[in-house]
């Protein structure tokens, strides 16, 4: 099983939605990080991802943005990546996080909008 | 088990043991019978009004603890409340204010952590007000922590200020019901 521990791996304050807000936004986390970790996985193979080391915790427009963007830009479907990944925390804080990042992909429509960069915007 | 209910106990012990070797001396069995059940039921008695006096002790405590914590929660929806109502009612580009967000930030993981440790003290207890607290603090951070919150550019907006307002007397009406 790979893992990515968002911590450590990607920015230990990941925040806001798009490039244009920041370093460390939704749309970084997915476009450069987590999309590119998924489509690398065999078949049966899945990711382990920390959501809670060196997080002290994330804002709703970042988890929309990296984790239901890969479904809302058609990427693969809800059910698709939530078969891909595997949400890992010890910090008991972290469980309403793990929920809100399930239930985002859940509630995601598949490929209901065109992916726009906001690179360099 | 105390030690005043353990010595009790070696007591009776002890006055069962005299009184069996007594009545083998005396050929007394029934008496002797009828003794020793006496004692026995007393001493089970006594072990049970034990059990109860400390399990309704440790019920106040809890209580009372609980209590305390939803004060001091009270407190924190209230100042949730009044950060969401002066971040949410103005223009973003010319008052980013990064204290205020993580004045937001902090007290609605304070409130998150509220849930954890109400459903630790009394989880079969208190389902529907949990199930309400949480419902209300989840649709808290999807608002008011989501839409344009970590946004460079926001305008203000009245939706997520009466989203925040009707959200927070949920939070307090349940969090008053531990009182």
């Amino acid at each position: 099983m790979a893992i990515f521990n968002i911590g450590k791996d990607f920015s230990d304050h990941p925040i806001g939605r798009f490039y244009s807000d920041g370093n460390s936004s939704g749309e970084e986390f997915r476009e450069e990080y987590l999309l590119p970790r998924v489509l690398k996985l065999a078949d049966s193979e899945k990711l382990a991802i920390i959501i809670d080391e060196e997080v002290d915790g994330y804002g709703s427009s970042f988890l929309v943005e990296g984790f239901a963007g890969i479904v809302k830009y058609g990427y693969m479907t809800g059910d698709e990546l939530l078969a891909k990944i595997e949400i890992h925390f010890s910090d008991d804080d972290f469980k309403f996080f793990k929920d809100k990042i399930e239930s985002y992909i859940k509630n995601a429509k598949f490929d209901s909008k065109t992916y726009q960069s906001t690179k360099g915007t | 088990m105390d030690e005043r209910l353990i010595a009790v106990l070696q007591d009776q012990a002890l006055s069962i043991d005299l009184i069996q070797k007594t009545l083998e001396q005396s050929n007394a069995s029934a008496l002797g019978q009828t003794l020793i059940g006496g004692l026995i039921t007393t001493i089970v008695g006594l072990f049970i009004a034990n059990m109860f006096t400390k399990h309704v002790e440790k019920r106040r405590v809890r209580q009372n603890r609980t209590s305390v914590v939803c004060k001091t929660k009270i407190d924190v929806v209230k100042r949730f409340d009044k950060c969401c109502f002066e971040y949410w009612s103005r223009d973003f580009d010319e008052n980013k204010d990064p204290e205020l967000e993580r004045d937001i930030r902090y007290l609605h993981g304070n409130l998150r952590k509220s849930l954890d440790y109400l459903n630790q003290e009394n989880p079969a207890g208190f389902d529907k007000s949990v199930v309400e607290l949480k419902k209300a603090i989840s649709v808290l951070y999807d608002e008011v922590l989501g839409n344009d919150f970590e946004s460079k550019k926001r305008r203000r907006s009245s939706k997520i200020i009466r989203i925040s307002d009707r959200n927070t007397h949920i939070l307090m009406s349940n969090l008053l019901h531990y009182l």
